[in-house]
């Protein structure tokens, strides 16, 4: 039996390299990875705690956020061909033509 | 468990089943329709929604209905109200933005009414798993809205940044969410609220932490509001109607519901919290907007700031500060739909004029939607005998009656801050001569929305006690 710090402790690294990834890198689709890597962070800790706490709801919960993660890369994929058909980049440096 | 009662239930969820089958049949008519599918798919959609009111208005309130999943009470079936008003007026507007464009998408009309329903459940949600749900259906079509506008790559540019920002967001939520149901073993709202004070108050207090940014963002609360002038400004108009006031409807309704209830345990540390944020956000909007040129923008602090004023009302933790925020957010629909909707009485060449300069004039060649404004501009100051003068009113009241003498001065203060930059757009529609060849709409989609707005505005101003009854009565 895998003690319950070490499912969150693990659940928390991957989180953390998630968080890392989306605020420190310029390009879109490593973005998007990160932030993948971010919720399936989460779904260790919930399948672990659902597990540790007897409870099949947090392996639902888990379930579940693997589904809208999916929308949630189609929708980000389509947002970047939408953006890379008029002009050609991937960069987050470069997608800048609103300021204030 | 006892599944029988679950067929009965469904008609307390009528107006969203309602909803379901007009944006299936907005879709089928953009499908199939032989000619002007488009604009066609727009009709059925606001035919819809427009039937979709007396449904709602039918439909009882019922309770904790699903084994304790949703709850249809009172206050959900208000909020209801206004996503469903604010996607009527959004898809009005879309038709007139569309006209003048010159390019028309008719997927917006059945997205619109599908992130209703999910605000709908959003706003009903009493389950940890069905709140994520719900609340992700409309966060990802909001991201799909914002960048719809393909033939502009400040659409897509605000897509983008909106959809990074939300993802990013929604997973530190999740975490909040991982951690509370971690300690407590349970999903349900009533449960969880049961089950914490037994927990470990560390990780408790991250999880509910983490959570509420999830909900900040949402708001554009600062520190969490730097997407907002971007993204309004990328927009198209008649959607940041929509984006401005539905989302926030929703993330402060559930607060409404979930602070008292789930994390009664921690409320000194987060009235705390609120109070922070909500005098860091009204000066931060207001004063970033006296120095903007372009409307969106100015009117997206604007909005910014306007979220600072209702977590007036949340911070004041209680019946008035519940009451004084349920008023605020229909007030504040109301007058946010007319200063973003302001900017599509003015046709310049293909497209819209945006900058201040550009309403020029408005008085002498559309005076009706010129005086309509004005009214929606004082509502937004806080002047009587407007609706926003109530509104303001009661958060301040709220603030007095919990003695945080403090906030409600921030909030009285901002007030008159915010008289500078309304007044340069009044000023440039009453005191100045039309400078460019740019024409008003003198009467159209636009300025119903706008004649209609300022009439709640001020019947709601000048002969409140209906309305505050209603919102009274919907706070236990």
């Amino acid at each position: 039996m895998i003690p319950i710090s070490h499912i969150l402790a693990l659940g928390l690294t991957l989180f953390g390299i998630g968080l890392v990834g989306v605020l420190s890198r310029k390009n879109l689709v490593v973005i998007l990875m990160s932030t993948e890597l971010m919720l399936n962070g989460v779904n260790v800790i919930l399948a672990g705690y659902g597990h540790h706490m007897k409870s099949p709801n947090g392996a639902i919960f888990a379930l579940f956020i693997i589904m809208v993660a999916v929308s949630e890369a189609a929708v980000g994929f389509a947002l970047m061909l939408s953006y890379f058909r008029q002009k050609a980049t991937y960069n987050l440096d470069e997608i800048n033509d609103l300021k204030g | 468990m006892d599944y029988s009662a679950y067929l009965p239930q469904l008609k307390f969820l009528a107006p969203e089943i309602f909803l379901l089958c007009v944006a299936a049949a907005s879709m089928m008519t953009h499908l199939f329709a032989r000619r002007n599918r488009h604009r066609r798919s727009g009709m059925v959609a606001l035919a819809g929604l427009a039937a979709a009111i007396p449904v709602l208005l039918v439909t009882p309130a019922g309770g904790e209905i699903y084994s304790g999943t949703l709850n249809v009470d009172a206050m959900s079936m208000y909020l209801k109200l206004v996503f469903i008003i604010a996607a009527i007026i959004t898809v009005a507007l879309s038709f007139r933005f569309f006209s003048v464009e010159g390019f028309e998408t008719g997927e917006l009309y059945y997205l619109v009414i599908f992130s209703v329903i999910g605000m709908m459940f959003t706003v009903c949600a009493v389950d940890l798993i069905t709140f994520y749900i719900s609340f992700e259906t409309f966060a990802i079509i909001s991201y799909i809205l914002a960048g719809i506008f393909k033939k502009e790559l400040r659409s897509a540019e605000a897509g983008i940044k909106y959809f990074i920002l939300g993802v990013l967001s929604s997973a530190i939520m999740l975490l909040g969410m991982a951690l509370i149901f971690g300690i407590t073993g349970e999903t349900g709202f009533a449960r969880i609220a049961a089950a914490l004070p037994a927990a470990e108050p560390a990780v408790a207090l991250s999880g509910m932490v983490l959570m509420l940014i999830g909900l900040f963002f949402k708001i554009a609360l600062v520190p969490f509001h730097m997407w907002t002038p971007d993204v309004y400004e990328g927009t198209p108009t008649p959607l940041v109607v929509l984006l401005s006031t539905a989302p926030k409807a929703a993330a402060i309704g559930v607060m409404v519901r979930i602070m008292p209830l789930v994390f009664a345990r921690f409320e000194a540390q987060w009235i705390v919290i609120f109070e922070f944020i909500a005098i860091a956000t009204m000066f931060w909007g207001n004063i970033a907007a006296l120095v903007q040129d372009n409307i969106k923008r100015m009117m997206g602090y604007s909005s910014i700031a306007h979220a600072g004023y209702m977590m007036i009302g949340l911070a004041a933790a209680g019946r008035t500060g519940g009451m004084a925020v349920l008023f605020y957010l229909l007030v504040y629909f109301f007058m946010n739909a007319t200063a973003f909707a302001l900017i599509l009485l003015v046709q310049k060449g293909r497209g819209f004029g945006e900058r201040i300069a550009d309403l020029r004039g408005m008085a002498r060649h559309a005076p009706l939607a010129a005086s309509c404004v004005a009214v929606a501009l004082l509502s937004l100051t806080g002047i009587p005998p407007t609706a926003g003068f109530i509104g303001k009113y009661y958060l301040l009241l709220a603030a007095m009656e919990k003695e945080m003498y403090l906030l409600a001065a921030a909030g009285a203060l901002n007030s008159v801050i915010s008289l500078f930059y309304y007044f340069k757009i009044g000023r440039a529609m009453f005191m100045e001569e039309q400078a460019g060849a740019h024409v008003f709409e003198r009467t159209g989609p636009v300025t119903i929305v706008i004649a209609g707005s300022a009439l709640f505005l001020l019947a709601a101003g000048i002969i409140p006690s209906r309305l505050t009854e209603y919102v009274w009565a919907l706070i236990k």
